[in-house]
C-alpha cells in the first residue's frame, strides 16, 4: 500500500511537470514562429535548442510515468487533462509584445514620432523580451513586457505632453 | 541669438556619446542610472532637432533582429556640453565663496 501511494505521489508530480513542459514548450515555439518571420536567425537556433531539450525532457517523463503507471492498480482513474504520448501540440502563433501598441502608434502619431520614438522603444522591448526567453528566464520575460508597456505609454504620454506644450507656447506668442 | 540650453539628462547623454563613440538608445540606458527607457528616444529625438546629435540606422545588425538606430554626437553638441560644463563649475566655484 505504500508503495502504491508513493507511486501515485510520483505520478501526480510527473502530471504536474508534464503539464508545466508543455507550456514552456508552447511559448517557445510561439516565439521561434515569430523570430522565424522576422529574421531572428540566431534566436531560432537558440531557441531551438532548448525547444528540443524541452521536448526530450518531456518524452524522458512520458517514460517514467508509463513506468510508474505499471505499478498502480489497474482501476486508478485517468486524470483528467493529463496528455496522451504521441499528442504533443504545439503552440499557436502569438503576437509579439507590443505589436498591437505599434499599430496603434503608427495609426495615430506622425511618421516621424513612431519611427523616431515609439518603433525604438518597442524594438527594446522585443529584443529584451526574447532574450530572456532564450535564455530560458520566463519570469523575467513577464517583467521585460511590464516595464516595456510602461515605457511606451511614459514615451507616448511624454512626447504628447511636450507637443500640446509647445503648440499652445506658440498659440500665445500669436496672440 | 538664443544661447543653447542643456538639460541634465542631455548632458548624461552627450557625455556617454563622446565618450563612447556610436551608441543604441538601449545601450545609453544601460549605462546610465538616470536615464530610462521611456524618456531616452524622447529625449534625443529632442536632441536631434536641436543639432545636437545625429543618427543612423544601422545597415545590417550584427546577430538577428532588423537594424536598429545609432546615434552619435554631433560638433555642436560637444562645444554646448563644454559650455555647460564651464559655466556649471564656475557657479559651482562662485557659490563656494
Amino acid at each position: 500500500m505504500g508503495l502504491l501511494n508513493d507511486t501515485q505521489a510520483r505520478l501526480s508530480a510527473a502530471d504536474e511537470a508534464i503539464a508545466e513542459l508543455l507550456e514552456e514548450r508552447r511559448r517557445l515555439h510561439a516565439a521561434m514562429t515569430f523570430a522565424l518571420e522576422e529574421g531572428y536567425v540566431g534566436r531560432v537556433v537558440r531557441l531551438q535548442k532548448q525547444f528540443d531539450q524541452k521536448t526530450k525532457d518531456y518524452n524522458d517523463l512520458l517514460r517514467e510515468r508509463a513506468e510508474w503507471n505499471r505499478v498502480v492498480a489497474a482501476d486508478v482513474p485517468a486524470r483528467r487533462g493529463t496528455p496522451k504520448a504521441g499528442s504533443l501540440k504545439a503552440g499557436s502563433l502569438h503576437r509579439p509584445p507590443g505589436a498591437r501598441l505599434l499599430a496603434f502608434a503608427e495609426f495615430v502619431y506622425s511618421r516621424k514620432t513612431y519611427e523616431s520614438i515609439l518603433r525604438p522603444t518597442v524594438m527594446d522591448l522585443q529584443d529584451e523580451y526574447f532574450e530572456a526567453l532564450a535564455t530560458g528566464r520566463p519570469g523575467k520575460a513577464r517583467w521585460i513586457r511590464v516595464r516595456g508597456y510602461w515605457s511606451f505609454f511614459a514615451a507616448a504620454g511624454l512626447f504628447s505632453l511636450l507637443a500640446l506644450a509647445r503648440k499652445l507656447l506658440s498659440l500665445w506668442r500669436v496672440v | 541669438m538664443d544661447i543653447p540650453r542643456l538639460s541634465a539628462k542631455e548632458a548624461e547623454i552627450l557625455r556617454l556619446l563622446i565618450a563612447n563613440g556610436e551608441m543604441y538608445g538601449l545601450e545609453l540606458v544601460k549605462s546610465s542610472e538616470t536615464l530610462k527607457r521611456g524618456t531616452v528616444y524622447v529625449t534625443l529625438s529632442r536632441m536631434g532637432d536641436k543639432g545636437y546629435v545625429e543618427s543612423r540606422q544601422e545597415e545590417v545588425r550584427e546577430g538577428d533582429g532588423p537594424p536598429r538606430r545609432l546615434y552619435k554626437a554631433t560638433g555642436h553638441g560637444a562645444r554646448v556640453l563644454r559650455a555647460w560644463d564651464t559655466a556649471r563649475i564656475t557657479l559651482e566655484g562662485a557659490w563656494a565663496f
